[in-house]
């Protein structure tokens, strides 16, 4: 028989057994054992897993000290050797589903075990949380636990496990933000017609791809004197020098680099490559000033029509950048060329 | 128009003494095609393998893939095989469950692989063919761009060759795809006019001078056009990139359409463009192709798909815009890439996207006997993700951790897939 899997959960002052409202003010604590809904838990877990220790903190300590009672209950926890954590569920509570949300964060992170958490859908925790941590939905009424943590336990043992997962409505997860692919009941092309002729009788369809949120980013004011302005060049273009010896990614970039170009006129095609794997490179290979247009400006620069051009090219490749990777390129390189006072740039890309 | 497709069923392909079909066995004299593609003065040398369904086999490096086809009343692939001249009327033979896969080493195109056993034949059709592989060596000094377009144009004389062996036969099935002439192609007034804006290929992997894409065209400055769904299934078109030129063959979209047309809707024809590269040329194309689609076909609703990267939604969601602003009401097919990227150009008003399926999946390819097409692969095996140049070669016959977009025929741009997506 394979040995059992090693499982902590996390509970609130409240469910803990401390008590109420009056006493979220407790620090954080381990009891070994199952305590409250670990029974439950226990049961769930039946001959596959076992509780090994509950930890605790009360909802208003945890959320005045986050980190402090997140760096404390991980160290303690990692002596018990889990391979899961389930936290909660905390239903509507908003304090104590950010605390789940947390340490099943900071558990998946830095122990590198598998964490589940049971909230409410209209709980902080949710919003804050499910594209980290799978969260089973657990509704808003406490009658439900057994059969909330029937699920949690459930979906715990298939992660740790290694099991493919359902959907998020069969497993009762939120979902994560995370597309994933599935054998499908009819082709594309016989759904895309169902579709098609679902809108066009007035019927109700539904896209299967929802349209991407963004943020809106104000855009900063004119420069007011372009003749004492420094001006930077940026690229998502791929351009790197020769030989490419940072290891740029020609795709799927998740950083940028600089290329030095104070008292350099012209980019000399045998100094310089591009690597981007998403357009045909030939003719920016060619002549670099394609992509980035140092030559020209250097002229703007000897006119005085610029003040000064910036002192490096920052660039980067960008076919098929990951939003999150694309957003911190993107803040880093205005991060630097901010501090260096640069108060305008030429971006180009392809 | 009307095109008969004779299909006939081939339940095993051998090398043989002479190329001929017998009781649903496809014969293959081996030295006679090698001889016949060897005349390519770009080839040092040409190899035929088969691999066949439920095989520990791999194929690697696969450049196109395409269905054995022969017609009957006229050139076959005109303009980039035989002389120039139509199709898509007639009578054509094709053999049914036998693929031509071209095999060229380039390094990018090592992931296309097709397993004959294993989970890939839960994705692809094409791990359940019988498959004829082409495999020509370089000739010393041959450029590169004209070796690849010498290996498909054999894979177009290997296709020919071996339908011309049911010339005689008569198909196990006749599919008939039949459209009258636009002006007459009216249908009932209660059944929706739906057509099918194509566009075939994506400038920002510029075709080739000497590239025969449609009827021996090399598809630059391209405007949009009508053509009859025929000519698609036909042999007129021959893909560039991104897409395997069997699902032009067997094109599901265009055959759905004609599955449900005088059914629930009246097939109202194909409008074919080009995604170019400037913005100017993007709008122009979307502009006349929905053009083309509402006034000339008069459609009531338009089916769009692409082919080519991510530059080309653009394309795709002009397309869309401009149709419902004609009135005319639009559904797309538009592949998914990476599960946390999404699709980046999707304007607010546009509701109705079909996905076949997202590309970048990791999937697990078990080790295999045999492998056709190379030895190694330039992959990094414990991240299919890392694209860094200078990733090294590993067998090509071990365990394989790769994307399910690299399995040749898993994810279709055109719609050829069994997949769909979900929010996990």
């Amino acid at each position: 028989m394979s040995e059992k899997i090693r499982v902590v959960h996390y509970l609130n002052q409240f469910f803990a057994q401390f008590g109420g409202e009056e006493k979220a003010d407790i620090g954080p604590g381990f009891k070994e054992g199952p305590i409250g809904p670990g029974r439950a838990l226990e049961q769930a877990l039946g001959q596959q897993g076992e509780v090994v220790a509950t930890c605790f903190c009360g909802d208003n300590y945890f959320a005045e000290h986050l980190e402090e009672v997140t760096e404390e209950l991980l160290l303690q926890m990692a002596s018990f050797k889990p391979q899961l954590l389930i936290a909660g569920p905390a239903f509507e509570s908003g304090r104590y589903g950010v605390a789940c949300g947390a340490i099943g964060q900071a558990a998946q992170e830095r122990l590198g075990i598998r964490a589940v958490a049971g909230m409410d859908a209209e709980n902080a925790g949710t919003g804050l949380y499910r594209k980290k941590v799978y969260i089973v939905d657990s509704g808003s009424s406490v009658v439900r636990m057994a059969t909330v943590i029937q699920r949690m336990t459930a979906l715990g043992l298939k992660l740790v496990q290694g099991m493919p997962l359902g959907r998020p409505e069969e497993e009762g997860y939120f979902p994560r933000g995370i597309k994933r692919n599935t054998f499908a009941a009819k082709p594309p092309a016989e759904r895309a017609v169902d579709m098609l002729l679902a809108k066009i009788r007035g019927e109700l369809f539904e896209s299967e791809i929802a349209t991407p949120q963004f943020h809106h980013i104000k855009p900063a004011g004119a420069i007011r004197d372009l003749s004492s302005a420094v001006i930077a060049l940026v690229t998502d273009g791929g351009l790197v020098t020769e030989g490419n010896p940072e290891r740029m990614e020609p795709g799927r970039p998740t950083r940028f680099t600089t290329i030095a170009v104070e008292g350099i006129d012209r980019l000399d095609s045998k100094e310089f490559d591009v690597v981007h794997s998403g357009y045909d490179t030939a003719f920016a290979n060619q002549d670099p000033h394609r992509l980035v247009p140092l030559d020209v400006m250097r002229e703007l620069e000897q006119e005085g029509v610029i003040g000064k051009l910036h002192e490096s090219i920052h660039t980067t490749g960008g076919a098929h950048a990951a939003v999150e990777n694309a957003t911190r390129i993107g803040q880093g390189i205005a991060e630097r060329l901010k501090s260096a006072g640069v108060s305008g740039v030429i971006l180009t890309s392809t | 128009m009307r095109l008969e497709m004779g299909h006939i069923y081939i339940e095993d392909v051998r090398f043989g003494s002479r190329t001929t079909i017998e009781d649903h066995t496809l014969l293959i004299d081996r030295q006679e095609l090698i001889s016949l593609l060897q005349q390519e003065p770009l080839f040092d040398s040409i190899e035929i393998d088969l691999a066949h369904p439920g095989e520990s086999c791999r194929i690697i490096y696969v450049l196109d893939v395409l269905e054995p086809r022969y017609r009957l009343n006229g050139p076959n692939f005109p303009g980039a095989l035989e002389a120039m001249g139509l199709v898509g009327d007639g009578r054509t033979q094709a053999l049914k469950n036998v693929s031509v896969v071209e095999v060229s080493p380039d390094q990018a195109r090592g992931r296309n692989i097709i397993d004959m056993s294993g989970p890939v034949t839960d994705y692809s059709p094409l791990g359940a063919t019988h498959n004829v592989v082409l495999i020509p060596h370089a000739a010393k000094g041959a450029d590169g761009d004209e070796y690849r377009l010498a290996v498909k144009k054999a894979g177009l004389r290997a296709a020919v060759y071996l339908a011309a062996a049911a010339k005689e036969i008569a198909p196990d099935e006749t599919q008939i795809y039949e459209l009258p002439p636009t002006a007459f192609n009216c249908g009932p007034k209660e059944l929706p006019r739906i057509s099918y804006i194509f566009p075939i290929h994506s400038q920002q992997h510029p075709t080739h001078q000497r590239e025969t894409v449609f009827y021996g065209s090399n598809i630059q400055g391209f405007l949009p056009t009508i053509v009859h769904p025929n000519e698609i299934l036909d042999g007129a078109l021959m893909f560039s990139y991104s897409a395997f030129t069997y699902f032009a063959q067997n094109h599901p979209v265009i055959q759905e359409l004609y599955r449900r047309h005088e059914r629930d809707l009246w097939f109202a024809g194909v409008v074919v463009t080009v995604a170019p590269v400037t913005i100017g040329e993007k709008q122009r194309n979307s502009y006349l192709a929905a053009r083309l689609a509402s006034e000339v076909l008069g459609a009531d609703g338009v089916i769009a798909t692409k082919i080519g990267g991510g530059a080309v939604d653009t394309d795709l969601m002009m397309i869309y815009e401009r149709c419902e602003e004609m009135g005319v009401k639009a559904a797309l097919i538009i592949m998914e890439r990476y599960p946390d990227t999404g699709i980046t150009f999707v304007p607010a008003n546009v509701n109705a996207l079909v996905t076949p399926g997202l590309t970048r999946d990791p999937i697990v390819l078990p080790p295999v006997e045999r492998v056709i097409g190379g030895d190694t692969l330039f992959l990094d095996n414990t991240n299919p993700d890392n694209t860094n140049p200078g990733v090294s070669a590993i067998p090509a016959n071990r365990e394989l951790r790769i994307w399910v977009g690299d399995i040749v025929g898993a994810i279709s741009q055109v719609g050829a897939s069994r997949l769909m997506t979900y929010m996990g």
